[in-house]
This record gives C-alpha cells, sequence and structure tokens, in this order.
C-alpha cells in the first residue's frame, strides 16, 4: 500500500505516504475504489491547469512510456500529450493492460487480461488489473502542452497469463465519472460509455511464473502444503487427534470455495494426499526433500507461506512444541528459502498457542529459539539478548491468560539458555 | 505546613518520605515502628482489613483472608478473593497507599501533595491504575517517578557534586527488576536508558527457594511439601539468612533440611541470567561501553543477595554502591522529586535550598504509536500494522507530529487508535492498544485526505493525542491523563469503611 500511494507522489512529488485504516465498514469497499487514491483529485486538476493555461501547441493525442525507479522498484509511468475531446465532462482516466503475444500471432486468439498481485490495482470482483484516477471536469478545447504523467503501473506486480518475453498492450481510456465503464474479467461490454481510448505496446520479460501457469500447480502446491503438514504431525512417531483435526479443517477451508464437482475431486486429492502421508511417515519411507523440492518448482510464495503456517499451527495444535517437530519444521523453513523474518513472525505467533504447563524435559530449547549449535557463544548471546528484549516487551503487552503465560515461558526458555551458554 | 511526600508503592513492600524541616528527605516510620510497610491486606474480622505487618503474617500461614504481591498486576483485569470479597489490584493498593497515608498523617501532620513512583516498565494501564489507587486512598498525587530515577535522584543528592559521568541504578525490588543508565553532572540527572521485567524479584527468588525444599524434602521422606508446612514468608527469611550465611537449616515438623548459598544460587541462576541480559541491553539502548560507566548504585532488598552481587561485578566489572538503606533509597529520592517539582509553596526556604540545585531530564521508556494499512512486501496482503509516532529514548516532554493519509473515497469517519509497546513492533498482536475511538468527518472525504497526528508525551509520563483533518479542521483530542480517565474505571468508594481506625 505504501508503495502503491507512492505512485501519486511520483506524478505529483512528496514521499511514500502512510495510510489510516478506514471505520468499519469503509475498509470493506470494493478495491475499485481504493484505486483511485493512486492519484489525489487536488493534485490532478492543478497539474491539469497548468497544462491547459497555454495555448501555443495543439497537437494530436500521443501515448508514451516512461521508466523509472522508486525505493528499488520500477514504475512504468503511461505519459500523455496532445488534444483532449471537445466535451463537457466529469471524467477520469482508466488503464487497462493486456498480453497480447498469442494474439500477435494468431489473430484468432483472444487477448488476455494481465493479473495484479496489489488488491489495490484490481477489478473490483476480479484479480485482473485495472486503474482508475480520480474524477476530475474535463470542458472543451483542453490541451497538453508537455508529456503529463496520467497513470502508472509496477512490472514486478503484474503477471501475465505465461512467463518469459510477453508483448503487452497498455491502453488508456477517458470514462465518464457519473456512469462509469463496467469490466468483466479484463474486458468491458459492448458500446461502453467510453470518451477516449488510445493505446501503446511494450515488451517485458517476466521471470516469474504466469498466472495460468500457476494456477495448473496450485492444486499440487496445495497438496504438497498437506504432505509437509502431515511429516511435522509425524515427526513424533504419532498423529495427534489435533494435529490431524487442524490439517482436516486446513482442507475444508481450501474447497470451500468451489463448486461441489471441483470439492469432491480436490477432497479426494487431499485426503489421498493425508493419507499416503501419513502411511509413508509411519513405514519410514517419507522422503521430506522430494516434497519440498517439488513444493520449490511449482509452488508460489503464497502457496509456500500458507504450508508453513498450516505446519506451524500442526506443531502447536497438541500444545506442545516437540524437538523432533521443531527440528523438520527449522528445515522446512529453510530449504522452501522463504524470507526468514517472516517465518519468526509465523513462528512466534505459534509459539504463544503451546501449552507451556506441558513443556517436557525432552524441550528443545535452541530449535524453539531459533539457536544453532554451531554459533560461537558470543553469537548465541546476542540472539539471546535480542530475543529477552523481544519477549520481554511482549509479555509486557499481551492480556491475561495463555498467551502471557507463554511469553513468560519463553523469558524462562531464554534465560535458561543464557545459563547454559553463559562464558 | 502541609507536607510534600514521596511514596513507593512497592510489591512486598512500601514506604514513605518527606523532607524535614533541615531540607533533608526522611522515611517515616508507621504505626507498628517499621521503617517499611508490607504491602500485604488480611481481613481480621467481616469488613475489618488490615495492612502491614499482621497481614503478612496471615498472609504466610493463609491465602485465604488475605493479600500480597499484587502490584505486579497493576492495570490488568485480574482480581484477588480475600473471603467473599473480589478485589482489583488497584483496590488493594489503595489499602496499602491509605495506611501509609494514615500513619504518617499522624507523624509529620497532613500530607499536602505526594509523588508515587512506578517501575520503569510499567506500561499505560499500570500507570493509571496506580494513580487511581493513589487518588482514592485521598491523595494529592502531583507527580509519578520511575523507581530507578528516584533511585538515582537520592544518591544524586547525596553523593552531591561528587557524581559527574554514566552511572547505572540497579533496582531490584520485591517483584520488579528495572535498570537504569542515568548521566549526572553536579545534581542534574539524565536518563539515559531504561529498561525493567515486570516479574522478576524477591518473590520470585523465594519461590524457587520453596521448590528447593520442597525436592529435597521429598529425596528425604517421600512425602509432598505441603503449604502451611513451608510458607513463603519462612521462605523469604531463609532467602535472608543465606546472604548472611553459607547454609540454613530448614525444620519442617521434625525432618531438617539443609539448604545451601550455593544450592539457592543455583537455583536462581535462570532469573540472574535475565537480569543480565537486561544489564546488557540497557547499555545497548544507551549506546554505552562497561567501562565508561562510572559506578553501579543499588536500589531494592534483593540486591543484597550475594549472587546478584557478584552477577553485578562480573557484568559492570566494578563493585556495586549501597551506600543507603536500599529498602528506603526510592521512597527518599520520590520526595526530593516531588519537592523540587513543587512551585515553592508548600516549602520553607531551607526546603527550597536543598532541592534548588536538583533536576531530572526524563525519556519515554516506550514506544507509542498508531495502526496503519501497509502492504506486505512478502506476501502482497493489505495488512494492519503498528506505526511508531513517539519513539522510546525521546526526552520528555515531547510533542510529534506525523502525517497519514484516507485509503478510500467517500470515507465519513476514521478509527483512530494509540498504542504503547517495549520494543518497536509492526505486528498488531504484541503491542498494547491504549485507546481506541472514531474521527468523524463532517462530510464524506476524497481518498488522500491528510490526517496529522500529535501525539505530546507529558512530563507526568501521560499522552495526548490529536487526530486532525488539515483540511477542514475537524479534530478528535484524546487526553488520556489520570484525570480525565478515571471516572471510567470503577472506583473503591467504600474503602474507608473497610480500614481499622
Amino acid at each position: 500500500m505504501e508503495i502503491l500511494l507512492g505512485l501519486a507522489f511520483l506524478f505529483f512529488g512528496g514521499v511514500i505516504i502512510n495510510v489510516i485504516v478506514g471505520a468499519a465498514g469503509a475498509a470493506g469497499k470494493t478495491v475499485k475504489a481504493a484505486a483511485k487514491t493512486a492519484v489525489s483529485s487536488k493534485s490532478f486538476k492543478e497539474s491539469m491547469e497548468e497544462e491547459f493555461a497555454s495555448d501555443e501547441f495543439f497537437g494530436k493525442l500521443i501515448l508514451r512510456l516512461q521508466n523509472k525507479t522508486k525505493d528499488g522498484l520500477e514504475i512504468t509511468e503511461v505519459m500523455m500529450k496532445g488534444n483532449l475531446p471537445n466535451i463537457t465532462l466529469k471524467a477520469y482516466w482508466g488503464l487497462k493492460i493486456y498480453d497480447i503475444t498469442e494474439h500477435e500471432k494468431d489473430a484468432q486468439k483472444p487477448m488476455q487480461p494481465v493479473v495484479s498481485a496489489f488488491n489495490m490495482f484490481r477489478e473490483p470482483n476480479s484479480i485482473i488489473y485495472h486503474f482508475e484516477s480520480a474524477a476530475f471536469s474535463l470542458t472543451p478545447g483542453k490541451t497538453y502542452l508537455n508529456f503529463v504523467p496520467l497513470a502508472g503501473f509496477f512490472p514486478e506486480m503484474l503477471s501475465p497469463p505465461y512467463s518469459g518475453k510477453r508483448k503487452l498492450r497498455i491502453m488508456l481510456f477517458m470514462g465518464n465519472a457519473n456512469n462509469p465503464v463496467q469490466f468483466t474479467n479484463g474486458f468491458f461490454g459492448e458500446n461502453p460509455p467510453i470518451y477516449f481510448l488510445k493505446s501503446i505496446e511494450t515488451e517485458i520479460n517476466f521471470k516469474e511464473k504466469g498466472y495460468l501457469e500457476a494456477i495448473d500447480d496450485a492444486d499440487e502446491s496445495t497438496t504438497l502444503g498437506i504432505k509437509l503438514a502431515v511429516a511435522v504431525a509425524m515427526a513424533d512417531g504419532n498423529l495427534d487427534e489435533k494435529e490431524g483435526n487442524t490439517i482436516k479443517t486446513f482442507i475444508k477451508d481450501n474447497i470451500a470455495f468451489y463448486e461441489p464437482r471441483t470439492q469432491d475431486k480436490l477432497k479426494k486429492m487431499f485426503n489421498d494426499a493425508f493419507k499416503l502421508t501419513f502411511n509413508e511417515a509411519t513405514n519410514n519411507t517419507l522422503s521430506l526433500s522430494k516434497i519440498i523440492s517439488r513444493m520449490n518448482e511449482i509452488g508460489t510464495k503464497k502457496i509456500k507461506y500458507d504450508a508453513i503456517e498450516l505446519c506451524y499451527d500442526v506443531m502447536s495444535a497438541d500444545g506442545v512444541a516437540e524437538k523432533s517437530e521443531l527440528e523438520i519444521l527449522n528445515r522446512i523453513a529453510k530449504d522452501l528459502k522463504l524470507n526468514k523474518k517472516m517465518i519468526d513472525k509465523i513462528k512466534d505467533k505459534s509459539l504463544l498457542k503451546l501449552d507451556s504447563s506441558k513443556a517436557s524435559s525432552n524441550l528443545d530449547i535452541e530449535s524453539i529459539l531459533n539457536i544453532k549449535t554451531n554459533w560461537s557463544k558470543q553469537k548465541i548471546n546476542e540472539h539471546l539478548k535480542n530475543e529477552f528484549k523481544k519477549w520481554n516487551s511482549r509479555y509486557q503487552n499481551l492480556s491475561e491468560g495463555k498467551e502471557r503465560d507463554n511469553a513468560q515461558f519463553m523469558l524462562n526458555c531464554i534465560s535458561d539458555a543464557r545459563k547454559k551458554y553463559s562464558e | 505546613m502541609s507536607k510534600i511526600v514521596g511514596i513507593d508503592l512497592g510489591t512486598t513492600f512500601s514506604a514513605l518520605s518527606y523532607i524535614d524541616d533541615a531540607g533533608r528527605p526522611v522515611v517515616v516510620y508507621n504505626d507498628d515502628g517499621q521503617n517499611i510497610t508490607p504491602s500485604c491486606v488480611h481481613e481480621i474480622e467481616k469488613n475489618t482489613f488490615v495492612v502491614g505487618e499482621s497481614a503478612r503474617k496471615e498472609w504466610g500461614v493463609s491465602k485465604k483472608a488475605a493479600a500480597a504481591r499484587f502490584k505486579r498486576d497493576m492495570g490488568t483485569t485480574k482480581t484477588y478473593k480475600i473471603n467473599n470479597h473480589e478485589f482489583s489490584p488497584t483496590d488493594l493498593s489503595t489499602f496499602v497507599l491509605k495506611k501509609l497515608k494514615q500513619d504518617s498523617e499522624k507523624e509529620i501532620g497532613k500530607i499536602a501533595e505526594a509523588s508515587v513512583t512506578i517501575p520503569a516498565n510499567f506500561g499505560h494501564d499500570a500507570r493509571e491504575a496506580t494513580l487511581l489507587a493513589a487518588k482514592n486512598a485521598g491523595l494529592n498525587v502531583k507527580y509519578i517517578i520511575d523507581e530507578p530515577t528516584a533511585a538515582a535522584l537520592y544518591y544524586a543528592y547525596k553523593e552531591g557534586k561528587s557524581l559527574s559521568g554514566h552511572y547505572v541504578v540497579y533496582d531490584l525490588g520485591g517483584g520488579t527488576f528495572d535498570v537504569s543508565v542515568i548521566k549526572v553532572k553536579n545534581q542534574n540527572i539524565e536518563i539515559v536508558a531504561s529498561e525493567g521485567v515486570s516479574k522478576l524479584g524477591g518473590y520470585d527468588f523465594d519461590t524457587e527457594l520453596k521448590k528447593l525444599v520442597a525436592k529435597k524434602f521429598k529425596e528425604k521422606t517421600s512425602q509432598v511439601l505441603k503449604d502451611d508446612e513451608y510458607n513463603e514468608n519462612d521462605a523469604e527469611n531463609d532467602k535472608k539468612s543465606l546472604s548472611k550465611r553459607d547454609k540454613v537449616r530448614v525444620s519442617v515438623g521434625k525432618t531438617n533440611i539443609e539448604i545451601t548459598r550455593v544450592e539457592f544460587e543455583e537455583s536462581i541462576s535462570s532469573l540472574i541470567a535475565q537480569t543480565e541480559m537486561l544489564c546488557e541491553t540497557v547499555l545497548d539502548n544507551a549506546k554505552i561501553k562497561v567501562q565508561d560507566i562510572k559506578a553501579v548504585f543499588f536500589a531494592g532488598g534483593s540486591t543484597r543477595i550475594p549472587a546478584i552481587v557478584n552477577s553485578v561485578k562480573k557484568i559492570f566489572k566494578k563493585e556495586p554502591i549501597s551506600t543507603v538503606n536500599v529498602d528506603e533509597v526510592v521512597a527518599l529520592g520520590a520526595s526530593l522529586y516531588a519537592a523540587f517539582k513543587n512551585d515553592g509553596s508548600l516549602l520553607t526556604s531551607t526546603q527550597k535550598e536543598s532541592v534548588s540545585k536538583l533536576s531530572v531530564d526524563e525519556c519515554t521508556h516506550n514506544y507509542f504509536g498508531t495502526y496503519m494499512q501497509t502492504n506486505d512486501e512478502e506476501t502482497g496482503q493489505i495488512l494492519l500494522v503498528n506505526d511508531v509516532i513517539i519513539p522510546r529514548g525521546k526526552k520528555i516532554p515531547v510533542s510529534i507530529t506525523k502525517d497519514y493519509y484516507t485509503p478510500l473515497n467517500d470515507m465519513e469517519s476514521i478509527i483512530c487508535r494509540v498504542t504503547e509497546s517495549k520494543e518497536e513492533e509492526k505486528d498488531i498482536k504484541f503491542v498494547k492498544l491504549i485507546w481506541e475511538g472514531e474521527l468523524e468527518f463532517n462530510s464524506k472525504r476524497p481518498a488522500g485526505t491528510k490526517i496529522s497526528v500529535t501525539f505530546s508525551f507529558t512530563e507526568n509520563k501521560t499522552m495526548n493525542c490529536e487526530f486532525l483533518d488539515e483540511e477542514t479542521s475537524v479534530k478528535k483530542e484524546i487526553d488520556l491523563s489520570f484525570d480525565s480517565l478515571h471516572e471510567q474505571k470503577n472506583t473503591v468508594e467504600d474503602i474507608d469503611k473497610f480500614l481499622v481506625e
């Protein structure tokens, strides 16, 4: 969000801004409305009036793309110069992006919409890229004398159907703010209330997997997440009832939004994976490396985080963090090559769910506290000091009850470790 | 002339001091002839409560009719049962403060103003709960002061001009542990950094000693030690003995158990490890090296434990200083603070002269912030996160303004929140929400409307906040000071009828 709103400031100057959370109800409004925040109406109007102040040049409308870097993130601005339609209208600018790679080769093949990884740059009811500026008043005889940035996008946040070099058509249109253009899955219907439309093409190389490729893999990667969770649950040789129920709930949640036939298909697929992994773990034939390796091949970041979160939920389900469970979890987290800070956040939250009164003598403080035994004593003590600061603060801020008790339990673990590793 | 006093409301013991006619801070003895009063409450007969040594004895024997150690739960929803009565920690603290006030007024006359100490680690809720307890006890509390700051003030007063440079105040009391790095020049004290642990003190050491005795008792008799066979008071007495002797003999019925100092120190070593980590943390926060610390000053009864002395020597590479009574030093410092903060109207010229050179520059111990919406770089999800406005370590009073923007069009209001945390936390789960309300606009506001948020932390360590829509001047002002909040909380109006006159 901060980056997104930074776009407005790229156009009109300033710094990245923060966003206060809207009051109850407002937060649930459509992303379409949210997307409008990218351009503030006041600045936009000022910008336009400045451009229209001179009548020295009246040329035809030209689009241009301009790449910039802001905070290490590439931004493509859509710039325009020339005459605007001779009408009076409460107007807005809209931007759509289509992948035309296949369409160019074979005109029978349709243009395909591009998906946005950013909620705020999406159509109201889909994940397809969509941008709308704030409304402004258009009167006849207006012209942009110089190139003016009207919209923009972050190439990194776009996902075309497939990876590799993709040809994109960037389409800028002017709509009526009182009767906005309606889109369905990226396309408008017949006779849309569009007053101006112009497009420009560009080519971008996408390294990440495209959305159609990822969709093909989605069910398999969810299955892999279930397998990893079963592996964690079975790390101590048994499947606790609460652990099993946690995986069951995950499966239920993951099939809930599909129509009945797909639900049945997915249910079977996920249940089979559950059973198979359970049997493999029981017979000591489970290969964690294979599951992780396949997950790294096909899993998106989101799916991987979902899987890790499920694994930690399973670990904390029975209230006990077994040494074997923590060891396997640390390995999965490391091998999935995810951001360590994010993993620590997920882990900390799961530790708060434990039942510290059940902590056994088998407790592995090194695994709980992420201590690598090959670290020097100095490094361990430095790490412990940071953990102590973190949990001491959390203890202070958590309400009375289990979570606070668990924060105290973590403080006790830290001081035991300090005792163990102090010189 | 009415008196100005300082009160150390402690976990195990409390004390009150005032500035005498010669301008010196002096502890006032209670009706039992003690300089410190046990923070224990006992119902001796129906609806009749006593505070002090007899209550402490009763609490050791039976927890049913007495309560103690409630300070550690100040500001929480936890309640304590005394027979059929249910009290909040604030109610029980009111009893203790009332006792201190009553006993002291018999000795020194009417109390006009007081300052009360709190642990450096106390958050907003605990701080406000302490102020409420004082108000309910009939005290006019003008200022609250952190316990290590009060101790530092007394050491600076006592040592006078001989102090110059960086010092550490190490305050390990009955229930909480605080450590501060201070910078002293003449009698001016600057609090450079302060850290604390809420539940670490003499009471925890007593608990460990009880466990040790229970373990040895079981080894010897195969029986489980019962609470009435060896209670908290027994453990406290034995702990004190072990500070002077190498071993103690504990008699449980006909069974004698020997506990050595080495065994006891081993049993509390994990707790001592926590104090050491906190000392290292406060040095890091103060950005100062051990060799630049001139001396370590002790406060709190638990600093008498030899293992604590050794731990401090190990960490700070120097012998700690406890030239004053460590049980009294916080109360003495609190009365000095109350006196030098007073406008002079309640002081004689001698008293004014005595405190005229003292001054304290304090800093924020916690982070204060608000919720904002942001995009998680890693997952792409929109998240609610905590955004810090006033960081820790800012010299107080401090006022900081930060700008935020509304995310959606046509918003009619926004939710305003005030948070507090010990560390710079982004995760809202780990911050304390101390206030929440709504700023209602006059009309529907467009996305990107600028909201200026100003947080001001006052000298009395309370917070004022403002959420302002600059364009329309519509604003939400929040006064988080005690006076504005106390009416929202429960008060103990009938506390007087419970007290023994």
